[in-house]
């Protein structure tokens, strides 16, 4: 009796997947991304064993890449899609541990308002600047300058990043959080200050 | 797009982004992740995310086991003095805090706070330390203060750059030599 026909494997020479999987370079920004999302506990403390946790997560990450290398569409990047079911992997990871939040409707109308408020022409408009004059003045030094380097000297990162004698990457986080605080607080704002 | 417009909006959707990470909202990082897709611009920025999220924590770790460390050492060995390794050049801070441990004699109150104000000052030393440049700089900066003060500063800041001198050299020469081939 002849065997049925499997498909064939490809190699990695002709398999884009297996190809990304074996680039030492995509297999640290997966690390990456899986020790910042399971190196901190709900709790906010560091987790000790992150790195072992990261290590299977990446583990898990591959095999499903392999198992759903047919689903991949060639005209997409493979990066993105194994961020994506990386993603999926750390979702089913922490699932256990506490119920996923979403967030709330209130959260989004703050990002839209902060979007508003920070848009490049609003300083030129009175009544923006003084909101945007306000939402600053709340922040703290720190986030304050880290704004006023970005949107008002408009620096980029790595200029950013020399200007305080840290990482670009470093930059980046320092400017997103600035940019969390003054959604918090462009999110307060008008129910505080407008009638 | 304006490119202002876009880079607002590429870091508003970084914000989320790391919002997203630290609250484990997978849903949120699965949606800009797929906005990363068709976008390699964002796929780098949120790359560059994860390796500051990651160096953050490698510092926090290190810092921890640190502070874990200097415990031990004050509670088990109450005589033992911590001498931490300091790098980079002397700060102002550094100067008004070494005359706030070792306060010169008959110094005025107002100095003692501008002293207190620039204990708080993280940046470094003007590059003219002779007392008339010192006293120009610090007049400037942070209005009249006594002649003593300026002569006390510049004292304490000459001694810490000596020391700091001293330690970068002696760790120079703590390096082990390299292996002479042409042993005799």
């Amino acid at each position: 009796m002849v065997p049925a026909a499997t498909p064939s494997v490809a190699t990695a020479s002709d398999d884009p997947v297996r190809k990304t999987l074996d680039d030492p370079e995509v297999q640290q920004s997966l690390a990456d991304h899986a020790i910042a999302v399971l190196g901190r506990s709900p709790f906010g403390c560091l987790v000790a064993d992150r790195q072992e946790r990261a290590k299977d997560a990446c583990q898990e990450t591959c095999l499903r890449a392999l198992q759903k290398r047919r689903d991949y569409d060639p005209a997409r990047p493979v990066r993105p899609w194994l961020h994506g079911i990386m993603n999926h992997v750390l979702s089913e990871t922490e699932r256990s541990v506490r119920r996923s939040p979403t967030q709330e409707p209130t959260e989004l109308a703050a990002w839209e308002q902060l979007a508003i408020d920070l848009r490049p022409n609003a300083a030129d408009i009175t009544a923006n600047q003084a909101v945007v004059a306000n939402c600053l003045s709340k922040l703290c030094p720190e986030h304050r300058e880290l704004l006023m380097l970005r949107y008002y000297d408009v620096l980029d990162h790595s200029q950013i990043a020399a200007r305080l004698g840290i990482s670009a990457g470093n930059a980046r986080v320092r400017l997103c959080r600035a940019l969390i605080a003054a959604k918090t607080i462009a999110g307060v704002i008008p129910q505080e200050d407008q009638p | 797009m304006s490119p202002t417009n876009r880079r607002l909006q590429l870091d508003l959707l970084a914000a989320r982004y790391l919002e997203s990470l630290e609250r484990k909202d997978f849903s949120k990082m699965s949606s800009i992740w797929q906005a990363a897709l068709t976008d390699p611009e964002l796929e780098a920025i949120l790359h560059e995310i994860h390796a500051g999220v990651v160096e953050e924590q490698t510092l926090e770790s290190g810092a921890s086991t640190s502070a874990v460390l200097t415990a031990a050492v004050e509670k088990h060995l109450p005589s033992a003095e911590i001498i931490q390794q300091i790098t980079g050049p002397v700060m102002v801070a550094d100067v008004a805090e070494e005359l706030y441990h070792r306060t010169p004699d008959r110094l005025a109150a107002e100095a003692h706070l501008l002293n207190e104000q620039l204990r708080a000052l993280h940046e470094p030393l003007p590059s003219e330390l002779g007392i008339s440049g010192l006293t120009t700089w610090g007049n400037t900066r942070f209005g009249s203060a006594p002649g003593e003060y300026w002569a006390a500063f510049r004292r304490a800041a000459v001694k810490l750059e000596l020391q700091r001198a001293a330690e970068a050299e002696y760790q120079m020469a703590a390096r082990g030599a390299p292996k002479s081939e042409n042993k005799t």
